[in-house]
C-alpha cells in the first residue's frame, strides 16, 4: 500500500518543476566555489594546506549551514501545498489509504529530493575540481562522509518544516521560520550556550578542522533523535486531525 | 472601485495572518544576536581606535542586510500572492468590478509598507540596543538616513520578486532565486561590482561608512533604485494584463 501512494505522489510531481530547487542549490554553491578558487586560490589554499580538504570544507559550510535547511523547507513545502490548496486533503484521505501512508510516503519523497541534490552536489565537487586541476589523490571516503553528515545533521530540521508546513496552510510561515532560524544560526553556533537548537546541527556535525573539539557524533544522534521526535509528534498531530 | 478601496480590501484579507510578525520578529532577532555577540566579543572588537557604535551596527545589520533581508521580502512576495493562488482566487478576483492594475498596485503598496515597518523595527531596535549596551555618542540621524535609504534600495528586489510569485504558482522558484541570489551578493559586496549588483545594495547602506559606502553615493544609489524600480513595475504591470489566471 504504501508504495501505491508513493508512486501516486510520485505521478503528481510531474509538473511540479520540482527539479528546479533540486537542480538550482548545488548549481549555485558549485558556481560560487569554482569562482572562489579560481579567482583567490593563492589566499585560500595556504601553505600545507591539503587543497582537497580546503575544497570540501568551502563547498560543506555553506551548503549545510545555508543551503540545505532552506532546501528542506522549500521541498517540504512545495510537496504539501498541492493538497492545501483548493482543499485536497478531504478528497486524498477520502481514498480506502491510511494518512500514516501520505504523511510517510510524502517525507519519504522529500528526503529522496535532498539525496539527490547531494549526489549531484558530490559529482560536481568531483567535475570542478578535475577543471580546476586540484592537485593530489580524491578523498571519496571524506567527500562521501562530509556530505552524508550535513543530510543526518539536516534531519531535525527536516522534521520540524514538514511538520509547520502540513499544520499551516500558507507556506508563508514554515518559510519564514525557516529564513530566521538558518541566518541566526550563524550567531548561534557560535555559543555553547544555544548549541542545541535545530538549526545549529548541520553546522556541527560537520567533519571539519573548524569543528575540532566538538563532539561531532553526539550532534548527529541528538539531531536523529529530535527529528524522529519531531516526525512522531507532527504525525500524531496529523493523525487526529479534523481536515 | 478605487485604489483606496481595493487598498483596504487588501488589508482585510492580511488582517487574520501573521505575515507583519515576520516583519518584526526578524530585525529583532538580529538585533539580540548582533548586540549579544557584541557584548560577548567586545574586547577583540574594540582593540585601537574602533568607534563602539559602528562595531555593534556592524554587528546586527551585516547578516540582516546581506541575507535576512532579501530572503524575507521572498517570503513576503510569496505570502502575499499565495492568498490568490490557493482556491484559484485570481479568477474570483478578476470577476470583481476591479481594475486589474490596483490589485497589482496595492499588493505592492502593501509589501512597500511591511518593508518599511521591518526598517522602523530594525531602528527602534538597534537605537534601544545602543542604550542599553551603553556605546556612547549615538548619530540618531545619519542612521534614520541611512534606514530610510535603504528601504528605498530594497524596492528593485521587491518588484522583482512580487512579478516571481504571482506568475510562478510554485513557491520554489522565487525562494530559490532569492536564495541564490543573496548568497551570491555575500560575495559580490565584498569585491568591487558591488554597485552594480541590486542584492548588495540594502547592506552596503546599512553597513558604518568605514566599511561600507565605498564607491556608493547616496544620490547614486537612489537613482539606479527607483529607475529600476519603475521599470520592473511597468514590466510587472504589462505582465499583469495579460496574466491568464
Amino acid at each position: 500500500m504504501f508504495h501505491n501512494v508513493l508512486s501516486a505522489e510520485w505521478a503528481k510531481l510531474r509538473n511540479n518543476r520540482i527539479v528546479f530547487p533540486v537542480i538550482l542549490a548545488p548549481t549555485l554553491i558549485l558556481l560560487l566555489q569554482y569562482a572562489n578558487f579560481k579567482i583567490r586560490y593563492t589566499s585560500v589554499v595556504k601553505e600545507g594546506d591539503v587543497p582537497w580538504t580546503i575544497f570540501i570544507e568551502q563547498h560543506a559550510v555553506i551548503w549545510a549551514v545555508l543551503i540545505l535547511p532552506i532546501l528542506a523547507a522549500v521541498l517540504s513545502s512545495m510537496l504539501i501545498m498541492s493538497e492545501n490548496s483548493d482543499n485536497n486533503w478531504k478528497y486524498l484521505l477520502a481514498l480506502p489509504i491510511k494518512r500514516r501512508d501520505v504523511y510517510f510516503a510524502k517525507i519519504t519523497l522529500v528526503i529522496f529530493f535532498l539525496l539527490v541534490s547531494s549526489l549531484l552536489l558530490g559529482i560536481g565537487i568531483l567535475g570542478s575540481a578535475s577543471i580546476l586541476h586540484l592537485p593530489g589523490d580524491i578523498p571519496y571516503s571524506q567527500l562521501i562522509q562530509t556530505l552524508s553528515a550535513a543530510l543526518i545533521g539536516t534531519f531535525a530540521v527536516l522534521t520540524i518544516q514538514f511538520w509547520l508546513s502540513i499544520k499551516f496552510d500558507n507556506p508563508g510561515i514554515p518559510l519564514a521560520v525557516s529564513i530566521c532560524g538558518t541566518v541566526a544560526a550563524i550567531f548561534l553556533l557560535q555559543s555553547a550556550l544555544t548549541r542545541w537548537l535545530p538549526w545549529v546541527y548541520p553546522y556541527l556535525v560537520l567533519p571539519i578542522r573548524l569543528n575540532e573539539g566538538i563532539n561531532i557524533t553526539w550532534y548527529m544522534g541528538q539531531s536523529m533523535v529530535v527529528g524522529l521526535l519531531c516526525l512522531i509528534i507532527g504525525y500524531r498531530e496529523f493523525a487526529h486531525r479534523d481536515i | 472601485m478605487t485604489l483606496g478601496r481595493v487598498l483596504m480590501m487588501e488589508m482585510m484579507k492580511l488582517k487574520r495572518s501573521y505575515v507583519w510578525l515576520l516583519m518584526c520578529v526578524a530585525p529583532l532577532l538580529m538585533v539580540t544576536f548582533g548586540a549579544y555577540n557584541f557584548v560577548r566579543y567586545q574586547d577583540v572588537f574594540l582593540q585601537g581606535n574602533a568607534v563602539p557604535w559602528e562595531k555593534l551596527l556592524g554587528q546586527i545589520v551585516t547578516f540582516y542586510g546581506l541575507l535576512l533581508l532579501p530572503l524575507s521580502i521572498a517570503v513576503m512576495a510569496v505570502w502575499l500572492a499565495r492568498i490568490e493562488h490557493s482556491e484559484n482566487n485570481w479568477k474570483y478576483l478578476f470577476t470583481m468590478p476591479v481594475n486589474l492594475k490596483s490589485i497589482y498596485i496595492t499588493k505592492t503598496i502593501i509589501h512597500i509598507g511591511l518593508v518599511g515597518l521591518s526598517m522602523v523595527i530594525l531602528y527602534i531596535g538597534t537605537i534601544g540596543a545602543a542604550i542599553i549596551v551603553g556605546v556612547g555618542n549615538i548619530p540618531y540621524g545619519t542612521t534614520a538616513v541611512n534606514v530610510l535609504i535603504c528601504w528605498i534600495t530594497c524596492l528593485p528586489i521587491l518588484a522583482l520578486q512580487m512579478i516571481l510569485s504571482i506568475k510562478f504558482p510554485n513557491i520554489g522558484i522565487p525562494i530559490g532565486i532569492s536564495l541564490a541570489a543573496s548568497i551570491t551578493s555575500v560575495v559580490i559586496t565584498n569585491s568591487a561590482y558591488g554597485k552594480y549588483y541590486f542584492w548588495s545594495h540594502p547592506s552596503l547602506t546599512l553597513i558604518p561608512n568605514s566599511e561600507g559606502m565605498r564607491n556608493l553615493t547616496i544620490p547614486y544609489s537612489l537613482t539606479i533604485s527607483l529607475v529600476a524600480f519603475s521599470c520592473i513595475m511597468v514590466i510587472g504591470y504589462r505582465f499583469f494584463r495579460k496574466h491568464e489566471a
